[in-house]
Parts: C-alpha cells; structure tokens; sequence
C-alpha cells in the first residue's frame, strides 16, 4: 500500500507500507459488523417508538400489535446476533403490513444489508473452509 | 383505518414527535449505509487476504470462525 509523507521541508512523497494483516481486517471488521447491528437496532427502535405514538391515536389496536410482532420477530434475533433470522422475519413481516416511511427504510436499507452481511460472511466462511 | 388517518388523528405535538422520529430515523439511515460501505470493503480487503493465501489459522486470542460470526474475534 502507499502512504503519503511529508519531509521536513514540506515536499510531498510516498512510501510503500505493508497491507494490513488479516488477524486486522477480521478485527476491523467484526467491529464495523457491531456498528452495523447498533444502527438497525436503532432504526427499529425509532419504529417502535413511531407505532407507540400511532397507537397513542386510540383509533386502532394495529400499531400496537404491529410494534410487538417487530419486537418479537426482528429486534430479538437482531440483538441476539441472529442475522439471518431478522433478515428472513423482516421480509416476512413487512408484506403483511402497510408501511409507513420508517418502515419504508427499513425495507429499502435494512433488510437487504442484512441479506448482503449474511451473504458475504457466507462467502468469507466458504474461502475459509477451503484453505 | 390506514396509518395516514391514524397519523392524522394525533394531537399536533405528537405528530411533530412522530416527524422527529423520522428524521432521526433518517440519520441512522445515512450512518448505515457509510458503514455498510466500510464493512463491504472490509469484507472485499478479507476475502482478498484468503485468496491470496494468509493463514487464518490463528490461535490463542486470534480471530476465528464460530457460530454466530465468521467474523469473531475474541
């Protein structure tokens, strides 16, 4: 890899450095994974939270059965680091609703990252196999 | 009744409390989507490690395959 340097004179230069190791990049990566699971988990939290104030309405039952069923199907597996799991249950459980423009998100940018995770640490694990 | 009528039967501060939640839902989007770009990098930079034949077999406190993640690291 090429790094940028500057001599004390302020002229610019490269040098070649090592790539980062693999130990490093998996590291890196289960982190960036964590951060991943933070941020739909708080997507989900701001729908949660969203349906509670639709249920607050009083005009129907439907938000509230709707943020169980999230909870229950999609948040738990998610904080339990069910990637599959969640992702399957989203798909499932959002035919079955009309959507609402967080639920929109998380049908456009969560399920199909969760689908894409599962589907590269798939691929990692199969490479890994064959070594 | 659609979620629409529903929305539109909240007192206004509940409404704007659920425009609030949107946009924060929308933040969220925006980080998700720059780290899911850094995590496919850094599946492509692993996947390249791999082919190009480093070990994985690390042991002791090293990275690792289980259950839950190929991706553990203890």
């Amino acid at each position: 890899m090429l790094a940028a340097r500057h001599t004390p004179t302020g002229i610019p230069y490269c040098i070649m450095t090592n790539p980062p190791d693999l130990e490093s990049l998996l590291y890196e990566a289960q982190v960036s994974r964590e951060r991943l699971r933070q941020y739909i988990i708080s997507l989900i939290n701001e729908e949660l939270e969203f349906l509670v104030l639709l249920g607050s309405a009083g005009v129907s039952s439907m938000p509230y059965r709707k943020a169980a069923i999230l909870h229950q199907q999609v948040l738990k597996p998610l904080e339990a680091g069910d990637y599959a799991k969640a992702a399957q249950e989203l798909g499932d459980f959002l035919g079955e609703w009309p959507m609402d423009r967080i639920m929109r998100l998380l049908v456009s940018e969560v399920q199909p990252r969760l689908q894409r995770m599962v589907q590269r640490e798939a691929e990692i694990a199969r490479l890994r196999r064959l070594i | 009744m659609d979620e629409k009528a529903m929305y539109e039967a909240l007192p206004h501060a509940k409404q704007h409390e659920a425009e609030q939640a949107y946009r924060r839902a929308q933040d969220i989007a925006k980080d998700l989507r720059a780290e899911m770009e850094r995590y496919e990098s850094l599946c492509d930079a692993i996947q390249g490690a791999i082919e190009s034949g480093e070990s994985t077999d690390y042991v002791g406190g090293k990275a690792h395959a289980n259950r839950d993640s190929v991706l553990h690291y203890d």
